[in-house]
């Protein structure tokens, strides 16, 4: 999965739990109200809203021999997205090194992050940087945090850091290497600005 | 050594043997700057299962994968002629690696791309200007899986443990049935009911919204997507703008379209210093790259001491000022 699909399909399911949400609350709301709409078809209820269920209704459904498996199947279905996030967890620590473009040769992924802190840590103005590199299907993906000593410009530290990407990019070359920068500011004391 | 190689006999080449002969090909091959970490090797009759580490130092134009095929060619010919044996396999896995120095190709291998197409270049940055990057949402996300995961889980659990005649007594899924029968949406309450639409308003909303307000695209190269982060650009320009003379007290509130800055003048012309603040916050923005440049606001208001008498800066000593209010009090 890409990182634009893994982004829609959180997306899409915190909207769709939030506007099932709102409806709830909407029907609760018209519910406590003088207008009571009818629960929806097929619903287990008489169709009194002063209650959810039917006393008879859970006992009927345990009844039934199909009950008990399809619970656990939806169960196992809405616990999905937490086994799925668990394996990525567990596969993206074990992921220690690329493929290169050359057979049953591999880049450790260490490697690469330490040339890039190396190289960033080099530029002028530059306190400190942190480096991620992952390697996905198509590319290589290196994001670069960097903090930045107080006073010091992006502007002078973005073409240093694009030249660097462009290292980067050739010396991987079949393989493609995209580097994504954030530029942070470094903490310092607050000094007082007082009267003098 | 060939006379051992009789007919009846054989020949057995120790691990470490190969070991050695694979490091001595490898380091042949290897560019200037390269050494091997680590060798590893395992011989199998008339074959050899081999594994190798190096790091690599790339020069200016050079390419790691490159260097690793000359390697890998190089090492396996070299070791198959000097052992005879087969190898069946040669990792080869790179566990240093040092990119070129920043001095000497910078200026240019960056002028020269925009040389050749610059037409393209400005047409490519004049339509794509990056917007802001769509956070991943992984703290709600995560926060409702798991909710939903235990809630399902719970149930499924309590499906399992009563089944068809209802199960050990607990504390709270009879309490659960007994609550499902007695009450429905009439007897929640509209308390209730506003604080799950709130929950799913904010659900909705950050499912919409990007995120990621803090930070700001910035580029000066297409092929490097950049953020800012909005500290960044508060420190620069509350520097910059505290850099005037006669300024002080400096606060900086960067929002999405503006930055304000507030000031105070100690001393000196108040159009004048008005004007120098603002200049140098648009410097200090136009430093920062950004794609979408935030319009500054700069606001002086002059300090309780202050007295437009003191036309300039030299005589506005802070000494002096004090004394002139003291003279007015």
């Amino acid at each position: 999965m890409t990182e634009g699909t893994t982004i829609a399909v959180r997306r899409i399911a915190l909207g769709a739990s939030g506007l099932g949400l709102l409806l709830i609350s909407g029907f609760v709301a018209l519910a406590t109200g003088p207008w009571h709409p009818p629960f929806p078809g097929g619903w287990p209820s008489r169709g009194a809203l002063g209650a959810l269920l039917d006393p008879v209704a859970p006992t009927a459904l345990r009844a039934r021999g199909w009950w008990p498996p399809v619970v656990v199947g939806c169960a196992m279905t809405a616990a999905a997205p937490v086994l799925i996030g668990a394996r990525r967890l567990w596969s993206r620590r074990r992921s220690a090194s690329l493929p290169l473009g050359v057979p049953e040769a591999r880049l450790r992924v260490r490697a690469l992050q330490e040339a890039v802190a190396a190289r960033v840590s080099a530029v002028d103005g530059v306190a400190g940087c942190r480096v991620r590199a992952s390697g996905r299907r198509r590319q290589v993906l290196v994001r670069v945090q960097v903090s930045l000593h107080p006073g010091t410009a992006p502007a002078d530290v973005l073409p240093p850091l694009a030249a660097l990407a462009a290292h980067a990019e050739r010396a991987l070359e079949p393989r493609a290497v995209r580097v994504r920068v954030r530029l942070r500011a470094r903490r310092r004391p607050a000094v007082r600005q007082g009267r003098a | 050594m060939n006379d051992t190689v009789t007919p009846p006999g054989r020949l057995g080449i120790a691990d470490r043997a190969v070991r050695k002969v694979l490091g001595r090909a490898v380091g042949e091959a290897l560019p200037p700057g390269g050494r091997v970490t680590r060798t590893s090797a395992r011989v199998q009759g008339r074959r050899a299962r081999t594994a190798v580490g190096v790091a690599l130092r790339v020069d200016g134009a050079g390419s790691a994968t490159r260097a690793v095929r000359a390697v890998r060619d190089h090492a396996s010919a070299r070791t198959e002629r000097l052992t005879g044996l087969r190898l069946t396999r040669l990792r080869v896995d790179v566990t240093g690696l040092r990119l070129p120095g920043p001095v000497p190709s910078v200026p240019a291998q960056a002028a020269a791309p925009e040389e050749g197409r610059p037409a393209e270049r400005q047409r490519r940055s004049a339509v794509r200007k990056p917007h802001r990057s769509w956070s991943p949402r992984r703290v709600p996300a995560s926060v409702l899986a798991w909710s939903v995961a235990l809630a399902s889980g719970s149930v499924a659990y309590g499906a399992v443990q009563s089944g068809p005649r209802g199960g050990p007594a607990d504390t709270w899924r009879p309490a659960l049935a007994h609550a499902v029968v007695r009450y429905g949406p009439a007897s929640t309450g509209v308390a209730a009911a506003l604080l799950t639409a709130a929950l799913g308003a904010l659900l909705i909303v950050l499912a919409v919204t990007p995120g990621h307000r803090g930070r700001w695209p910035a580029s000066t190269a297409p092929e490097l997507p950049a953020t800012v982060d909005r500290n960044v650009i508060a420190s620069l320009v509350r520097e910059a703008v505290a850099a005037a003379p006669g300024v002080t007290r400096v606060r900086v509130r960067v929002g999405r379209r503006h930055v304000t800055v507030r000031a105070v003048l100690l001393f000196g012309d108040l159009p004048a210093a008005s004007r120098m603040a603002e200049r140098a916050a648009e410097r200090a923005l136009a430093s920062c790259c950004l794609c979408r440049p935030p319009k500054p606001r700069v606001r002086v208001r002059p300090d309780v001491l202050w007295t437009p008498s003191h036309g300039r800066a030299d005589e506005g000593r802070t000494p002096r000022l004090t004394e002139s209010r003291g003279g007015a009090a």
